[in-house]
C-alpha cells in the first residue's frame, strides 16, 4: 500500500516538476518575444519619424533661398534618409516588399549629398535640380502618408511585427497579400510611381547600366571563346587541356563560361580552371584555379615580375603594381596602367599568384574592360612644388609626387598630384587636382602584414 | 515487493537514458560522419542514396534514388568527375565525397581550433587606392565568410564566392542597406542567419571565398538574388533576370 502511495507522490512530483519547468519555458519565450517586437515597433516608428522629418525638410529645401541655409538643410535631409533607410530595413518584411522604398531613400541621400556639396562650394540650384526636388518632396508626402495608414493599424494591435517576423520567407512572397505585410507592399507600390532620378552621385540609376568600354566589338562564338581560354591559361610544360564551355552568364557584360581541364596521360589531373569570356570581343573578364596550395617557394617580388610577364603576353602592356596583398600561400597584385608618366587608377587588372610554384591562380579584368579607352590626359596646370605647396601643414611629405588620374564616386576622371605623407605614424595619401588645385581626396594607408603599398 | 518496484522503476530510468543516448546520437552522429565507405558498381546503401540525390540535385543523375549503384549511377558519377577535375573512374572515394559537398576527415564544423587561428588572422585593415566601394577589412571578412559558409554549405568553390560576390553587390546597391552588417541581417534576407546555422565556425574554403569577394571577384555579373529551385521558392523569384546558375544555385539580378 505504502509503495503505491510512493510511486503516486513520484508522479505528482514529476508532473509539477514539468509543469513547473514548462511554465519557466514559456515566461522565457513571452520575453524574448516582447524584446523582439519592441525592436520592431522602435524601428518603425523610427522610419515613421525620420520620413515625417524629410517631408517637412524637403518643403524647406523648396523655399529657402539662402547657400547657407540650402547646405544645412541638404545634410539635414542626408542624415535623415540615412537613419530611415536603416531602420525600414530592419522591419521584418522581404527585401521584395522593402526594396523600392529603400531605394528612393538612399537615392535621396545621395541626391542631396551631393546638393549640400554643391551648396557648400558656392553653386546654386540648377532648375533641373529643383524640379527633381520637389518630385522628391511629392514621393516623400505620398510614402508619409502611407506609413500614416499603417501606424494606425500598429497601434491598434492589428499589425503584428512578431507575428510577421515568425513567417518565413517564402511564405511572405508567396502569401503576400493575404499576410500583414500587404500593407507595406501597398508603400512600395506607391513607391513605383517614383520616376528615375538621374543625378551626380554613386546611386544614380545611369550609373547602375554602366557599359563596358574595352571589349572591342565583334561577337565571338563558342569555339572561339574555348579557344580565348586555351591562350589565355597559364600552358604548363607537357600540360594538355581541354576546354569546355559550361554556361551562359548574363548581366551587364554577358559572357561564355569556359572550365578547362589540365589532363595528363588521358585523364584529369587537377581541378578545372574556370574564367568567364565576353560574348563581344572575346576578353577574359576573370579567372579562377581554385585548388590545393603547397608550401610556400616563391617571394613576392618574383611573383610580381611573374606577373607583370603574365600580363604583358596577353596583351595588357604598360602595366605598373600598385599595390599587394597577401593571404596564406597567395598574393594578389592590383596592377594599373602607366600613360605618358600618369597612373591610370581606373584601368585595373588583379592578378593572384599561388607562392608554391608561381602559378596565376586568378584574375580579375573587370575594372580595365569597364574602363579602358584612349583618353586625351590634359597636362597639368600645377607643377608638383605648387601642388605640394597646397598639402596640410601637419603632413610630412615623403619622396616626390607623382600624377594619377583618379577615379570619382561616379566614374569620372581626375588628374591629381599624388603625395605620400606621415602624421603621428600614420601613412596617408594626398590626392591634389592637377587642374584646379582642390584637394580631391585623403586616404589613409595601412601597413600589416598581409599587405602593404608598393610604390 | 519492494524489490520489485524498484527494479522497476530502474529499468524505466534505464530505457528513459538510453533512449536519451540513442536520440543524442542520432542528433549529432549526422555531423560526425567521419568516413563514408567507398563505392563502385554493385554497392548498395544509404551511402549510394546520398551520391545519387546529390547527383541528381545538381543535374548529373536522372535515375531513381534508389540506393542501388548501377549503371546510370556509374555514368552520373563519372561525368561529375570528370567536370571537377577529378579521375573519371566511376568510384566514389574520398576525393569524390569532398567534391560532393560531404565531410570525409573528421568534422568540419566543431573544431574550435582552427577557430581560434582565425581570430588571430582578424586584425588589420585592407587598403585600397583604386577604390573606396569595396574596403579591406578582415572582420567583414569573416563575417561574410560565415553566412557563406551557412548559405553555400557542399557547393564548389566556385558557388561560394557567387553567394558572397551577391551580398556584396547587395551593399553597393541602392535597393539595400548599404552597410554588410545592414545586408547580411536584414530580416529574412538569409535563410542560415534567420535560423542560425551561420553562427557555426566556418571552414577554410569559405573563408578563401570571402577572401576572394573582398579582393573583387564577382562571378555573377552583378546578381543580386540567389535561390535554391529544388526548394520551395515564391513564384516572384522566377521573374529575376537570370544571369546565371552555379552547384544549386540560380542567381539573378
Amino acid at each position: 500500500m505504502r509503495k503505491w502511495m510512493a510511486a503516486i507522490l513520484v508522479g505528482i512530483l514529476a508532473v509539477a516538476g514539468v509543469g513547473y519547468w514548462g511554465y519557466q519555458q514559456y515566461t522565457a519565450r513571452q520575453r524574448m518575444e516582447t524584446v523582439l517586437a519592441n525592436n520592431y515597433n522602435r524601428a518603425y516608428y523610427n522610419t515613421l519619424d525620420h520620413v515625417q522629418n524629410l517631408e517637412v525638410l524637403l518643403a524647406k529645401s523648396l523655399v529657402a533661398a539662402d547657400r547657407q541655409q540650402d547646405d544645412k538643410l541638404f545634410t539635414e535631409i542626408w542624415q535623415q534618409t540615412t537613419a530611415a533607410l536603416d531602420n525600414v530595413t530592419q522591419l521584418p518584411v522581404t527585401d521584395v516588399v522593402i526594396g523600392r522604398t529603400a531605394k528612393f531613400l538612399t537615392q535621396m541621400g545621395d541626391f542631396t549629398r551631393r546638393l549640400a556639396e554643391n551648396a557648400a562650394s558656392g553653386q546654386t540650384l540648377s532648375s533641373e535640380q529643383y524640379a527633381s526636388l520637389q518630385e522628391l518632396y511629392q514621393q516623400a508626402g505620398d510614402l508619409n502618408n502611407e506609413l500614416q495608414k499603417v501606424e494606425t493599424q500598429v497601434t491598434k494591435g492589428q499589425i503584428n511585427f512578431r507575428e510577421m517576423a515568425g513567417r518565413t520567407r517564402t511564405e511572405m512572397a508567396r502569401e503576400g497579400r493575404q499576410l500583414a505585410n500587404a500593407n507595406f507592399q501597398t508603400i512600395d507600390e506607391t513607391m513605383h510611381r517614383y520616376p528615375t532620378l538621374i543625378y551626380d552621385g554613386p546611386f544614380s540609376d545611369h550609373l547602375e547600366n554602366r557599359e563596358p568600354k574595352a571589349l572591342g566589338d565583334r561577337e565571338i562564338d563558342e569555339n572561339t571563346a574555348r579557344a580565348r581560354a586555351l591562350e589565355f591559361v597559364e600552358n604548363n610544360p607537357g600540360g594538355n587541356y581541354i576546354a569546355q564551355v559550361t554556361g551562359n552568364v548574363e548581366g551587364n557584360i554577358p559572357a561564355y563560361r569556359v572550365e578547362i581541364v589540365p589532363r595528363q596521360n588521358g585523364e584529369a589531373a587537377d581541378r578545372p580552371v574556370v574564367m568567364d569570356i565576353s560574348r563581344q570581343g572575346g576578353k577574359v573578364i576573370w579567372s579562377i584555379h581554385p585548388r590545393e596550395l603547397g608550401e610556400e617557394k616563391w617571394t613576392v617580388e618574383r611573383a610580381r615580375s611573374k606577373a607583370k610577364e603574365f600580363l604583358k603576353q596577353r596583351g595588357y602592356e604598360n602595366m605598373v603594381s600598385s599595390y599587394y596583398q597577401k593571404h596564406d600561400t597567395v598574393v594578389t597584385f592590383n596592377f594599373v596602367t602607366q600613360k605618358d608618366n600618369v597612373i591610370v587608377y581606373p584601368d585595373m587588372v588583379k592578378v593572384s599568384v599561388a607562392l608554391d610554384n608561381g602559378e596565376i591562380v586568378g584574375t580579375d579584368a573587370r575594372g580595365y574592360l569597364m574602363g579602358h579607352r584612349q583618353r586625351d590626359i590634359p597636362k597639368p596646370e600645377l607643377s608638383e612644388q605648387e601642388a605640394r605647396d597646397l598639402v596640410g601643414k601637419g603632413l610630412e611629405i615623403k619622396g616626390k609626387g607623382r600624377l594619377a588620374l583618379i577615379p570619382t564616386e561616379t566614374y569620372e576622371e581626375k588628374l591629381c598630384w599624388e603625395f605620400q605623407g606621415e602624421m603621428q605614424d600614420n601613412n596617408f595619401l594626398i590626392y591634389i587636382n592637377a587642374l584646379t588645385g582642390n584637394e580631391e581626396r585623403i586616404l589613409q594607408l595601412f601597413n600589416t602584414d598581409n599587405g602593404q603599398l608598393t610604390m | 515487493m519492494k524489490k520489485h518496484l524498484e527494479q522497476y522503476f530502474l529499468h524505466i530510468i534505464l530505457v528513459f537514458l538510453l533512449s536519451l543516448g540513442v536520440f543524442a546520437s542520432f542528433l549529432f552522429g549526422q555531423q560526425a560522419v567521419a568516413q563514408n565507405k567507398t563505392l563502385y558498381w554493385g554497392s548498395t546503401g544509404s551511402d549510394v542514396n546520398k551520391v545519387q540525390y546529390k547527383l541528381r540535385q545538381w543535374g548529373y543523375y536522372n535515375g531513381p534514388v534508389d540506393g542501388v549503384y548501377g549503371a546510370k549511377t556509374s555514368q552520373a558519377v563519372r561525368s561529375f568527375q570528370l567536370r571537377n577535375g577529378l579521375n573519371p573512374d566511376g568510384v566514389v572515394g574520398n576525393n569524390t565525397w569532398e567534391r560532393l559537398g560531404y565531410q570525409v576527415r573528421g568534422t568540419a564544423w566543431g573544431a574550435p581550433r582552427q577557430q581560434e587561428n582565425r581570430a588571430q588572422d582578424a586584425n588589420g585593415e585592407r587598403w585600397s587606392p583604386e577604390t573606396n566601394a569595396r574596403t579591406r577589412d578582415t572582420n567583414r571578412t569573416y563575417l561574410l565568410a560565415k553566412v557563406i559558409a551557412g548559405e553555400a554549405r557542399g557547393e564548389p568553390y566556385l558557388g561560394k564566392v557567387a553567394v558572397g560576390a551577391v551580398m556584396m553587390n547587395r551593399v553597393q546597391s541602392s535597393a539595400f542597406p548599404n552597410t554588410l552588417a545592414g545586408v547580411i541581417y536584414q530580416p529574412m534576407a538569409f535563410e542560415s542567419v534567420s535560423n542560425g546555422q551561420y553562427a557555426r565556425p566556418v571552414d577554410e574554403e569559405s573563408l578563401k571565398a570571402a577572401r576572394q569577394v573582398m579582393n573583387g571577384w564577382d562571378p555573377t555579373n552583378g546578381a543580386l538574388f540567389f535561390w535554391n529551385p529544388s526548394k520551395r521558392v515564391s513564384p516572384w523569384i522566377w521573374s529575376r533576370n537570370i544571369t546565371m546558375r552555379i552547384g544549386k544555385h540560380v542567381f539573378g539580378i
